[in-house]
């Protein structure tokens, strides 16, 4: 298999930069190369099996050791993995970025829950240093916030962006329908580049704080400490894993069978195709009866069945079979898993297996400030001697307007819109035809 | 000139352990020149990975001080403010397990 592309990736045509040569640098395609991303955050697990093939720099400022110290939360670590986690590896995630050079400074006050002021100002002055030396563009990302401030680190922004570096930050979590939430800080201070979360719908998440100035997405498949996430595996004869977030575990340990489309899987026709030795690839449908906990393993007991995969694209349509912890059916969240993985199961004979993995889902603007830093890497990397002022516009201007105000205007609950790599890009490369045309 | 603060940052530390550290709290410190940062590590507090770079006319240094010493600091022309730090909090609401 392939690195898994997250569903944020595609929502923000992201893969269209990376299937593309990179214009400062036509021998290699666009994956942020040359430009350095910094992540302040709880520290990163640089054993991470998705991390550990590239060079992460930084320091736990905590302790003043190396990166390497252990991130206690795993916070940083999701935040590293949506930046730059390798591409390539047959494992796991893609990080948005998966070329850039990446910094990550811990900033734990030490339980891993609470992040210090201190030491991220002192990560801001740190980094300001590296950009001043180094003249490679850098973009730095907050996936943190609080309602206080103090002038203190208000300043080490404004010397940060008086530097030419791009900093995003996370709106918060805190938010409500009617948006009477203001932005937390830093994300709430001048010139820093604040994100909000969307659903995979491109309605905000009403978690979400309104007011932000670009959209990312709410939730990601990210990077986590060994074991974090109790999973199943799916083993191609080849023995590659197909990886999904979303898998729930059966009661079953393990099965192993051919791959059958079996529709709904709610009718006794359903399962004709599919007795000992197969495993039903059932897809859900919302509003359908579920709730009779028999009618899916009874239908499997009688056709003889070996196991089932189910499909589900909303809680609607899974939870009701989910809840069941049916001991014969893994259960899949479409909406979060390559449907190309999964139809190319069909026919091949797999092995459905319970354990426990280092990727899982999370939800937050932590995730949504990362995803568009990664986005303003790839651009940025396409053009390093621009400002980062144009790098910011060609976001702002790229974003699918999402607001009820009129098109190419900042709507109060969602900013400019949805960040949308391959349009931004556009704005910064225009196409041929476009160039012509101005002259 | 970086002699001297080399110096200054090895007194500092050779020296820290004679305050009272139960009493000292950490402060973010505006400061306008390289002269305040010298007197700030003559009192002893300034840790040498927190030395200011030549980056802006206005440095923010981590330092540790007892609330008198914050008191006079603030007093002091060259120093813009004296503040304790706030907390924040990574903004991951959950994380998906089985």
């Amino acid at each position: 298999m392939k690195d898994r592309v997250d569903v944020w990736q595609v929502l923000m045509n992201i893969p269209v930069l990376w299937g593309m040569k990179n214009p400062a640098d036509p021998a290699h395609n666009i994956d942020g190369s040359g430009v350095d991303i910094v992540e302040i955050d709880s520290g990163v697990i640089t054993s991470q099996i998705d991390l550990a093939g590239r060079t992460i720099n930084g320091q736990n400022l905590l302790t003043h050791g190396p990166i390497t110290d252990p991130d206690i939360n795993s916070h940083g670590t999701h935040v590293a993995g949506i930046l730059s986690a390798v591409s390539g590896n047959k494992l796991g995630v893609v990080g948005g970025a998966p070329g850039a050079n990446l910094t990550v400074y811990g900033v734990n006050k030490g339980t891993g829950k609470e992040l210090d002021e201190a030491l991220i100002v002192e990560a801001v002055n740190d980094a300001i240093a590296i950009r001043k030396t180094s003249g490679r563009p850098m973009v730095m990302n907050m996936s943190f916030g609080g309602t206080g401030l103090t002038q203190a680190l208000a300043d080490a922004v404004k010397n940060a962006i008086a530097a030419d570096i791009m900093i995003f930050a996370s709106a918060g979590n805190s938010g409500d329908a009617l948006c009477t939430q203001p932005l937390e800080y830093p994300a709430g201070l001048p010139g820093v580049h604040a994100v909000g979360g969307l659903n995979n719908d491109l309605t905000r998440n009403k978690s979400s704080q309104c007011g932000a100035e670009l959209m990312g997405f709410w939730t990601a498949t990210t990077t986590t400490k060994a074991g974090d996430v109790a999973f199943a595996d799916v083993l191609t004869p080849a023995g590659d894993e197909v990886f999904g977030s979303s898998f729930s575990a059966s009661n079953a340990d393990s099965f192993t069978g051919t791959v059958r489309d079996v529709g709904t899987g709610l009718s006794a026709s359903d399962w004709d195709n599919c007795s000992a030795g197969c495993i039903g690839l059932i897809h859900g449908v919302k509003g359908a009866d579920y709730t009779q906990p028999s009618v899916i393993p009874d239908l499997m007991a009688a056709a003889g069945a070996t196991g089932g995969i189910f499909v589900g694209a909303s809680m609607a349509d899974y939870g009701p079979i989910w809840s069941q912890n049916n001991p014969y059916v893994f259960v899949v969240n479409y909406s979060s898993f390559d449907a190309e993985h999964l139809n190319a199961l069909v026919g091949q004979t797999v092995t459905l297996r319970n354990g426990t993995c280092d990727f899982g889902g999370q939800g937050g603007t932590s995730n949504s400030a990362p995803q568009v830093a990664a986005v303003a890497a790839l651009l940025w990397s396409t053009a390093p001697t621009l400002p980062s002022s144009t790098i910011g516009a060609a976001l702002d201007f790229g974003a699918r307007h999402l607001g009820k105000t009129p098109a190419y205007t900042k709507d109060p609950e969602n900013g400019w819109g949805k960040v949308d790599a391959q349009a931004s890009y556009n704005y910064l490369h225009p196409p041929a035809r476009h160039r012509a045309a101005q002259h | 000139m970086v002699a001297v603060v080399f110096a200054v940052i090895f007194a500092t530390t050779s020296t820290a352990a004679q305050f009272d550290n139960e009493q000292r709290r950490t402060y973010l410190v505006g400061v306008r020149d390289e002269g305040t940062f010298v007197r700030f590590a003559v009192d002893g507090t300034v840790k040498a990975a927190q030395k200011p770079r030549a980056l802006t006319n206005l440095r923010i240094l981590s330092v540790q001080l007892t609330t008198e010493e914050a008191a006079a600091y603030r007093a002091d022309p060259d120093v813009r403010y004296v503040q304790e730090p706030v907390t924040y909090h990574p903004l991951r609401q959950y994380i998906r397990r089985r």
